[in-house]
């Protein structure tokens, strides 16, 4: 019970130090209001437990039995409340103890999505692109068939020369037919000159 | 539904880049090469390619490479400069060159025609032939260019002819 008693004088004077050094401008705000939520969880904690040593009957004195029958209804309540700050401070975290840590912000999710966005980004370009040469026809302006056109819209002029050899002279028939279909007849081949009978001069008189 | 945005937008892009990167067809469909050489210039299909040309007067020969059948395409078209030594116009030589063309051969003429290119007169005959065993279709369209007369001379076997339609109207239309 001593203990209880100094500890809350300590928490009280914790709490006009805090007060003082919020007055004069020495902390913060925020390290005023976190500090003020530590003492004031203390406190409460140390009021838990005095309760809790009230109800065991170690600060106890005569009193009527409705007394006694509020009391232990209050003692009830009290040793609930005490059981719940017990198991408040086991199992949750104190914030003082996670504060070195690095806790992952929305933020931080945000510069990953960021990040893998850009780089889905780049890669889609590439791969479209690359997809994009390997699927493209190049401009064929030179054809991968080698490709010959001799159609005309011309008549075909055709310069055919038959030569005909005679015996003893050469002639030559030139003809342009003006079909393809039609077969050019030659002239007739003309005979050659019959060699003229010379008389033997040693004739002999038949 | 923070947490799914980064996901909901990569998603996205995937299906932009699979969509944009895979479905192109019709795009390519409609692409074309340009020709400029020997003082002209025409477009002509993306899927076509050059061509040596053989013909008298040949300037250009474009070819449907899928169509080649010993050597030569049966789908082409090919640009002739006529060889003008009476200086005859346009429409003289063009007359001249019909006067006698059908007479006695395998192509029988299927329409003539005239019309507007570029501002000037064109003269179009059409004519199927059944040369070297394939039977083909030809459309001559004859324009003059400066002081030259050409002829786009357009073939295709008679039943692919329809459809290669567009393909000689590129040829023709963007002659220059």
């Amino acid at each position: 019970m001593l203990k209880i008693v100094s500890d809350r004088k300590k928490l009280e004077l914790k709490f006009e130090e805090l007060e003082r050094d919020y007055t004069q401008g020495n902390i913060s705000k925020k390290e005023y209001f976190a500090q003020k939520r530590d003492l004031g969880r203390d406190m409460e904690t140390l009021n838990a437990a005095e309760r809790v040593r009230r109800m065991q009957g170690r600060m106890g004195s005569e009193k009527t039995l409705d007394h006694w029958s509020e009391q232990e209804d209050e003692s009830k309540k009290l040793a609930e409340e005490a059981e719940k700050e017990e198991m408040l401070k086991k199992y949750i975290t104190n914030p003082n103890s996670i504060k070195g840590r690095e806790i992952p912000t929305r933020e931080w999710f945000g510069k990953r999505a960021k990040i893998s966005l850009v780089a889905f980004i780049v890669l889609a370009l590439v791969v479209g692109t690359s997809m994009g040469f390997l699927f493209i026809n190049k401009p064929s302006e030179v054809s991968s068939v080698s490709m010959l056109v001799n159609d005309s819209a011309f008549p075909p002029v055709a310069n055919n020369t038959t030569t005909i050899t005679p015996t003893n002279y050469t002639r030559t028939v030139d003809y342009t037919p003006t079909t393809t279909t039609n077969t050019p007849t030659p002239e007739p081949e003309p005979e050659p000159p019959k060699p003229t009978p010379t008389p033997s001069p040693c004739g002999t008189a038949g | 539904m923070n947490r799914n945005l980064p996901i909901i937008l990569m998603a996205t892009l995937f299906m932009v880049v699979l969509v944009s990167g895979c479905i192109t067809n019709d795009e390519k469909a409609n692409q074309s090469n340009n020709y400029t050489k020997g003082g002209v210039f025409f477009q002509y299909p993306h899927s076509w390619g050059l061509a040596k040309v053989n013909s008298t007067g040949g300037v250009a020969a474009v070819g449907d490479p899928q169509t080649v059948v010993n050597g030569k395409p049966t789908t082409s078209v090919v640009i002739q400069k006529y060889n003008n030594t009476n200086y005859y116009n346009l429409q003289t030589a063009y007359e001249q060159n019909y006067a006698k063309f059908f007479n006695n051969t395998g192509k029988t003429k299927v329409s003539v025609g005239n019309f507007t290119l570029n501002n000037a007169k064109a003269y179009e005959t059409v004519y199927t032939s059944s040369e070297s065993g394939i039977k083909k279709k030809y459309r001559a369209v004859w324009l003059q260019k400066g002081g030259n007369i050409y002829v786009i001379l357009c073939s295709a076997k008679v039943e692919d002819y329809d459809a290669q339609k567009a393909n000689f109207d590129l040829v023709i239309n963007t002659f220059r």
